[in-house]
């Protein structure tokens, strides 16, 4: 059975975190949205999907090393499952079969 | 490979807007906030607490090293505004993470939700929601109410410190027929009750169990204020009276052993409520001269309001008493209230031993009056509690019981009602059941929905209580005594709100457990088919339905029994025409009244001055007043019959000493011979008037008039008129035996002084308008003596049957609670099983059934719900009515009326409850039924 599609921001976590190599905590990820996008992305969206994620079983998380910038305070490492990289995956074929032949459409529909 | 990747990662976001590597300007990095962090670290959950805030305080270090702490501050606290309230936003509707999962805080989350759905699937029915709550409301308000009273009064200790241990001791010599005069009934086993002088004496000689034996007695003095002169109710109490109350005094000192002997100055301690009247502070008040009836004590004290040995005491004073040796020859023996403070770890027994032997041993030492004719008196010590609420106990445990009926009735019906809302969700339940829902799943919500119910209705309820606890006073009857130390008692609404938590939970999970137990799959189709076989349930909500109509019963019952007797006590002839009648009390000070002839000249000459006044119709004066409870009695002998040595045998009654227009005033009527008129002056030949119950007893069968009495002073009296019996005790008690003295041959002992001598005036229009008046003319006459119990005698023989009156209404009530909750059960049983039998009804109808079969289906078992629970209510009743004995007055307990009179009402009411149920069930259309299934 399908489950829902990935939201937005679901998305571009799960892409942020396979540029990042596959596990990263939440500061890369944040740069990383942040600097391809170019666009301010909401903080609590992208913590937000993060759990969401890990509650739909497409990220694992653990408890990492914490550092004196961080005020002595842990880093939570995701690191995409199984699962999730099959979702991303099928979300962006689907996605490219949808835009398929279509850019030049969106592109004149915007002028 | 995850080490590798995140200095990776790291690296590229370097170049990522906020950019640059941590770089400390100035050599200090800008610490970020410490409020925000604070904020953040109170809001998130401990598990996301090191991430969120580690990850914004990384970012921050970064980016007050590339663009300065201000802005980084500025920036921290944007994002830590945005992080709260985001995840606030979010949180309300967010399935949780697997790691809050794991440690149960999803069921917080949870609550909001389950809130909202109760709330919800309430809305979506609020005729049920309504009934429920009004249900829980009345049922834990007044519970918790009626609970709190009979705690306040009953079980809660007294007001001083080791209160228990406080005692009363009384002796009764239970063969004196002047025992048995005072207290209405023989072997006087009631409160009250006194201690004989030589008996204090020689107890607190030898006491080995009690700490302090205190006698108290009280009576009305005049004290002048700077308001003017009023009459205050003055305790004579020994000397060890605060010691065995434990009680201090606020300002200056209580009363302390050595007070009230011989030689020692005149001391009081007085109230608050009066020294607020008397000084500014009460500080002031100190030192100062308190006069009563003219006679100076300085004030050495104040006190907090004690409410001993009476309520409304406002100074206490130490009594000078010599108690007389055992056997001492006296003319007059003293006998006093007495408290006594028990020494701890002694009973209540001991006590009462030690007090017999002493009574024997007093009986043994004084051979001349204790000659075997007269019986040891029997001494009593209870403790003081039991005392002082010994009289409304019985109505008290039969208040208490019917609301414990009425709760219960109130958790019945809830129960039905729930059971009645979850059985309709069975289908709902049984589907979600089939695909695969935990049952837990399934209760969560239902479970919900009753926990709302309950705890909203308690709080409606917990309102109600405090509501009924404050117009509590102004309704209940003024003579149940600690009435001021009833409060809202907590735990009664506790446990009254958990019993309808437990009741609403309960019947809200049954049925659930009934589908999704055992026979998933049965269960599941047979909810599915809509024509669910609630069999089960329909059982149980009829047995609960039985129940109800069973309290119902009972209760009317109870009701019933109440109510006739009330009806039986105002239809008892007072002996009185009361409407009219005003009754007054005037002050006067001992000294004064004791001077020759001052008394006889001020009332006679008041007396004049009223009747003359227009509207009057007939004013007397009495040593005692109606229904003012305390008569003065005493012992006669009839001339020319032998004097009987048996105790028991010695003819005894009250005596009242009247003036001429008493008996009119009043409106005792004259049964034969003549009043006493003006001619029955201080010269004249002794005469006295005689009730029917001194005629029936003393002469039956020959003419009373003419015979004569050896009674007051020892002269002899002869009786010219027989009057109707009246009563003094309240419409409940029966009349004394009663000889009336004309005031005029008594000469001083008119009593006027004693608790309850005073005027009464028979107007043609409103009694109290008079008041002024009279007041006036006593002024002009003397000086401003205190008026007191200024009362109308309607409203005082009214007062006699507050309490009956108190209990009737609070009964009818708890009745007519049961009552609709028994109603509305019957009423939703049938409609139930009425809207479930549709189809069988049209398949009826179909086949010809005429209308009166179908009506005959749905009366006849509403009929057979009323008979299976009035047989057991009336069972209850039956076993149950003896506990109301005590409050019945001229009706037995199995008093058949009563118990008729309930039966139809109920069964009248079931009736009424079944026709709509009815109605619906003949209203089918064979053809619209058949085609919907």
């Amino acid at each position: 059975m399908p489950r829902e599609g990935l939201g937005d921001i679901e998305h571009f976590v799960l892409v942020a975190l396979l540029r990042l190599g596959g596990e990263a905590y939440g500061v890369p990820i944040l740069d990383e949205i942040a600097t391809r996008t170019g666009r301010a992305v909401s903080r609590p969206a992208v913590y937000i999907a993060l759990r969401r994620l890990e509650a739909k079983g497409l990220l694992k998380s653990r408890l990492g090393d914490a550092t004196a910038e961080r005020g002595g305070r842990a880093r939570r490492y995701f690191r995409i499952t199984r699962a999730g990289a099959r979702q991303l995956e099928e979300a962006r074929t689907a996605f490219v079969r949808m835009w398929a032949d279509a850019e030049h459409l969106a592109r004149k529909a915007a002028r | 490979m995850t080490r590798e990747t995140r200095p990776r990662g790291h690296a590229r976001t370097a170049a990522a807007p906020p950019p640059a590597p941590a770089r400390a300007p100035g050599g200090t990095p800008g610490r970020p906030p410490r409020l925000a962090t604070r904020l953040l670290a109170w809001r998130l959950h401990p598990d996301e607490r090191d991430e969120l805030i580690g990850d914004l305080q990384e970012q921050h270090a970064r980016l007050a090293a590339a663009r300065g702490p201000r802005r980084a501050a500025r920036w921290y606290w944007r994002q830590t505004l945005a992080l709260v309230w985001g995840f606030f936003l979010s949180r309300r509707d967010e399935v949780s993470t697997a790691h809050e999962r794991r440690r149960g805080v999803w069921m917080l989350r949870g609550l909001a939700h389950d809130w909202r759905d109760a709330t919800r699937g309430l809305r979506h029915s609020p005729g049920f929601a309504l009934v429920a709550l009004v249900t829980i409301a009345f049922g834990v308000g007044l519970s918790t109410a009626v609970f709190s009273l009979v705690h306040g009064v009953l079980l809660q200790p007294l007001p001083y410190q080791d209160g228990e241990r406080l005692v009363r001791l009384s002796e009764v010599d239970p063969a004196s027929p002047l025992s048995q005069l005072r207290t209405g009934r023989p072997g006087a086993d009631e409160s009250g009750g006194s201690l004989a002088d030589t008996t204090i004496g020689e107890w607190t000689a030898r006491t080995a169990t009690l700490d302090a034996i205190v006698p108290v007695s009280t009576d009305g003095r005049n004290v002048r204020t700077p308001a003017g002169t009023e009459q205050i109710t003055v305790a004579t109490v020994g000397s060890r009276f605060f010691d065995a109350l434990s009680v201090r005094a606020t300002t200056g000192r209580a009363l302390q052993e050595g007070d009230g002997a011989p030689g020692a100055p005149d001391v009081a301690v007085v109230s608050h409520r009066l020294v607020g009247r008397l000084a500014p502070t009460p500080a002031a008040a100190i030192g100062t001269t308190l006069l009563l009836d003219d006679v100076p004590y300085e004030i050495v004290g104040v006190s907090r309001p004690l409410d001993l040995p009476e309520p409304a005491v406002d100074v206490w004073i130490p009594g000078r008493w010599q108690w007389p040796a055992p056997g001492a020859r006296r003319n007059l023996g003293l006998s006093l209230d007495t408290i006594g403070r028990m020494r701890p770890g002694v009973t209540v027994d001991a006590v009462r031993r030690e007090g017999q032997e002493i009574a024997t041993a007093i009986a043994a030492t004084n051979p001349a009056f204790f000659d075997g004719t007269v019986p040891v008196p029997t001494v009593h010590v209870r403790r003081l509690l039991d005392d002082v609420v010994a009289p409304v106990r019985p109505a008290l445990v039969v208040l208490g019981v019917g609301m414990a009926m009425v709760l219960l009735a109130a958790c019945v019906s809830l129960a039905n009602l729930v059971l009645t809302r979850t059985t309709a969700r069975r289908r709902d339940v049984a589907v979600r059941l089939a695909l695969g829902a935990s049952r837990t799943r399934l209760a969560r919500p239902v479970f919900f929905e009753q926990l709302v119910l309950a705890v909203a209705g308690s709080a409606l309820g917990g309102a109600l209580a405090w509501w009924v606890l404050r117009v509590l006073p102004s309704v209940a009857p003024a003579d149940l005594p600690r009435l001021a130390e009833v409060h809202f008692d907590l735990w009664s609404l506790l446990a009254a709100a958990s019993a309808a938590v437990m009741t609403a939970a309960t019947a809200g999970l049954l049925p659930i457990w009934r589908v999704s137990d055992g026979r998933r799959g049965h269960a599941a189709t047979s909810g599915l088919r809509g024509r669910a076989d609630g069999a089960p349930t329909d059982r149980l909500r009829s047995a609960l339905v039985v129940c109800q109509i069973g309290l119902a019963a009972a209760l009317l019952v109870g009701a019933a029994l109440v109510g006739r007797s009330l009806v039986a006590l105002l239809r008892v002839d007072s002996g009185y025409q009361p409407a009219g009648v005003l009754t007054l009390q005037v002050s006067l000070p001992d000294l004064w009244w004791r001077q020759a002839g001052r008394q006889t000249a001020f009332v006679t000459e008041l007396l004049a001055r009223i009747s003359s006044q227009p509207g009057v119709v007939a004013a007397g004066a009495s040593s005692s007043l109606p229904m003012r409870g305390s008569v003065f009695s005493g012992t006669f002998w009839i001339a020319g019959r032998p004097r009987p040595s048996d105790p028991d045998e010695r003819p005894a009654a009250r005596n009242r000493v009247v003036t001429p227009g008493y008996l009119a005033a009043v409106g005792t009527p004259v049964r034969r011979g003549r009043g006493f008129t003006a001619a029955d002056g201080p010269d004249g030949q002794p005469v006295v008037l005689v009730d029917e119950l001194v005629a029936a007893r003393y002469f039956p069968g020959e003419d009373a008039i003419g015979q004569r009495l050896q009674a007051i002073g020892r002269r002899e009296w002869t009786i010219v008129g027989v009057v109707a019996g009246a009563l003094d005790a309240g419409l409940s008690a029966p009349a004394a035996p009663t000889l009336y003295f004309p005031a005029a041959q008594v000469g001083e002992i008119l009593g006027f002084n004693s608790t309850s001598g005073g005027l009464a005036v028979r107007t043609a229009g409103d009694p109290l308008s008079l008041v002024p008046f009279i007041r006036e003319q006593a002024r002009d006459l003397e000086r401003d003596w205190p008026l007191f119990n200024i009362e109308r005698l309607d409203a005082r023989v009214a007062s006699t049957v507050a309490q009956p009156r108190f209990y009737t209404l609070v009964l009818g009530l708890f009745a007519a609670l049961a009552l609709t909750t028994a109603v509305l059960g019957v009423y939703g049983v049938l409609a139930y099983a009425v809207e479930r039998r549709r189809l069988e009804f049209s398949v009826r109808r179909a086949l010809g059934a005429r209308e009166a079969q179908i009506l005959r289906l749905v009366f006849g078992r509403g009929l057979r719900l009323a008979g299976a629970g009035l047989l057991i209510g009336l069972g209850v009743a039956a076993a149950g009515s003896s506990l109301l004995r005590s409050q019945l007055f001229g009706v037995e307990p199995l008093d058949a009326g009563s118990f008729v009179a309930a039966a139809s009402v109920l069964t009248a009411v079931v009736l009424l409850a079944c026709w709509w149920p009815a109605r619906r069930a003949t209203a089918v259309d064979p053809v619209e039924a058949l085609k919907a299934d």
